[in-house]
C-alpha cells in the first residue's frame, strides 16, 4: 500500500475537485459533485465525490471510458448479472463492471495516470454516435428525427 | 503499555442536548473493553468520534498519541477498525461491496486511484472468507442486514488495524453468521495483534477476552474498569432502571436475567371499562 503523501489533506480536496470536474458516474454517465458527507472539523475528512442522480458516493470514470463502456453493454449485450432481472439497474452494473475492467486496462497500460488520459484518444465514430447529447438548440422541427441525429453525428468531437 | 486511546473531559454536544458528556476514558495496548449501554446512550457517538468519523464539540480525544486534526485524520483512520452498521447505513446505498471494503485503505467513503491489484485480491480474499463470494459486486443495500456487517468487518479489517471497534457487530447476523463473527473476534483477540471495543447490547456475546467494561448511561461513563467488578447485578440494575441478575460463570461468559415485566397484552385486550 503506498497511500503516503497523497492522502495529505490538500492533496485530496483537490484531487476530489479536478476528478469530479473530469469525470462522470460509472453508472449513469451523469455529472459528479462534491458533497459533505458527514460532519467533521476537517473539511477534507468530511467530502467525498457523488453522482446526485444515483444517489451514490461514486470515485467516477473518464467519460471515454463510459461511453465505451456503454455501448459494449448495449451493443454486445454483456451481462455479468446473470443471476439478476435485466433492467435498468443491472443494465447500470453491468456498465459500471465494464468501466472498472477498462478502467483497470488503461491504468495498466499507462494509457491514464490520476490527471486522466496521458495519450490522445480518437473515439470511434460510430461509439460516439450510440450515445448522443442533444441540446435544444439542436432541434429543428423543420427536420425529422433521423436527420437532426445525422447531423449531430456528424460533427467533428 | 501504551496508551492507544485516551479522552479528557470529551464531549459531543447536538442542540442543548449533551450525547456524549464530559467522558475520560483510557484504553491500553492488551485490553479488550465491552462496552455496555442501551439505545440512545451515546455508544455509537462515542464509537464514530473514537474512529475519527465526527468531531468532539469539547474536550480532547488522542489516538495512538496524535489528535485528528488535518494532519493525521487519514493516518489514524485507517489504525481504527470500524464497524458500525448504525453509522454506515446512513452513509453506503447503491455503493457495492468491494468498494466499500477498499474504501477502508483510504479512511474515507471512497476508494482511490491508487487501488492495487494486491489490494483488490486482499479484500475479496476476505470477502470470501465472510462468506460474501458472488456479492462483491452487488450494491449495498440489495444486502441483507447480515450481509451489509460482513462488508463493514471486512472494511475494518482491511488495514490490519490496530484498533477495532464493533459496534453491535451480532445484530441482524444469523447463527452460524453469529458464530463465525464471535470466533473471529475472539482470534483476533487471542492474536495480541489488535486491541478491540466491543459494544453489544446481548450478554451471551461476552466473551472472557473482554477484561474491561465501560457502562454508557446518557452519554456518560456511568461506571468503568474490570469487568468483573463492574458488570454486577446492582450496576446494571441502576443502568437499565429494572432487577437485573448478573451471573459471572467460571469459563468467563456471563448471564443476565432481567426481570422487565409487560403489561402490553393487557392494555392490547383491554380491560372491562364501565361508562
Amino acid at each position: 500500500m503506498n497511500m503516503g503523501s497523497l492522502y495529505l489533506s490538500e492533496n485530496r480536496i483537490d484531487n476530489l475537485k479536478q476528478r469530479s470536474k473530469r469525470c462522470v458516474c460509472s453508472y449513469c454517465g451523469g455529472p459528479l459533485t462534491l458533497r459533505r458527507i458527514i460532519f467533521n472539523d476537517v473539511e477534507d475528512a468530511r467530502v467525498e465525490i457523488f453522482c446526485d442522480s444515483c444517489d451514490r458516493i461514486e470515485f467516477g470514470v473518464e467519460p471515454e471510458i463510459y461511453s465505451s463502456a456503454s455501448n459494449f453493454v448495449d451493443n454486445l449485450e454483456f451481462n455479468y448479472f446473470e443471476g439478476l432481472d435485466r433492467n435498468e439497474k443491472t443494465r447500470k452494473m453491468n456498465i459500471s463492471k465494464v468501466c472498472e475492467i477498462l478502467a483497470w486496462g488503461c491504468k495498466n497500460m499507462g494509457l491514464t495516470n490520476r490527471g486522466g488520459f496521458c495519450v490522445p484518444v480518437n473515439m470511434a465514430q460510430s461509439d460516439w454516435a450510440e450515445c448522443l447529447m442533444m441540446k435544444s438548440a439542436d432541434i429543428d422541427t423543420e427536420k425529422t428525427f433521423e436527420e437532426m441525429v445525422e447531423e449531430i453525428a456528424c460533427r467533428p468531437l | 503499555m501504551q496508551t492507544i486511546i485516551k479522552t479528557n473531559e470529551l464531549c459531543y454536544k447536538s442542540g442543548r442536548r449533551f450525547l456524549i458528556n464530559h467522558i475520560n476514558w483510557e484504553v491500553k495496548e492488551g485490553e479488550h473493553w465491552l462496552v455496555f449501554g442501551m439505545n440512545g446512550s451515546g455508544k455509537t457517538t462515542l464509537l464514530s468520534m473514537i474512529a475519527g468519523y465526527k468531531s468532539p464539540t469539547s474536550g480532547t480525544l488522542e489516538v495512538l498519541g496524535k489528535q485528528y486534526d488535518k494532519e493525521h485524520i487519514f493516518a489514524l483512520r485507517k489504525e481504527i477498525g470500524w464497524v458500525s452498521s448504525s453509522f454506515f447505513d446512513k452513509y453506503y446505498a447503491n455503493e457495492t461491496a468491494l468498494r466499500i471494503v477498499l474504501s477502508g485503505l483510504f479512511g474515507t467513503f471512497n476508494i482511490d486511484y491508487d487501488v492495487t491489484d494486491a489490494d483488490v485480491r486482499r479484500a475479496k480474499a476476505l470477502l470470501r472468507e465472510l462468506r460474501m463470494e458472488g456479492k462483491m459486486n452487488r450494491p449495498f443495500n440489495s444486502l441483507s442486514k447480515g450481509e451489509r456487517q460482513n462488508v463493514l468487518i471486512a472494511r475494518a479489517l482491511i488495514t490490519q488495524p490496530k484498533v477495532l471497534v464493533l459496534d453491535e457487530p451480532g445484530t441482524g447476523l444469523d447463527i452460524r453468521a453469529r458464530e463465525h463473527m464471535m470466533n473471529t473476534v475472539r482470534a483476533l483477540a487471542e492474536s495480541k495483534k489488535v486491541t478491540i471495543i466491543y459494544v453489544t447490547h446481548y450478554p451471551e456475546e461476552v466473551q472472557p477476552f473482554m477484561n474491561k467494561t465501560m457502562l454508557l448511561k446518557n452519554g456518560r461513563a456511568f461506571a468503568k474498569g474490570d469487568t468483573e467488578s463492574v458488570l454486577t447485578s446492582e450496576n446494571l440494575s441502576i443502568l437499565l432502571d429494572e432487577t437485573v441478575h448478573v451471573a459471572q460463570n467460571a469459563d468467563g461468559s456471563v448471564t443476565m436475567d432481567v426481570d422487565a415485566p409487560s403489561y402490553v397484552a393487557d392494555k392490547f385486550y383491554g380491560e372491562q371499562v364501565s361508562l
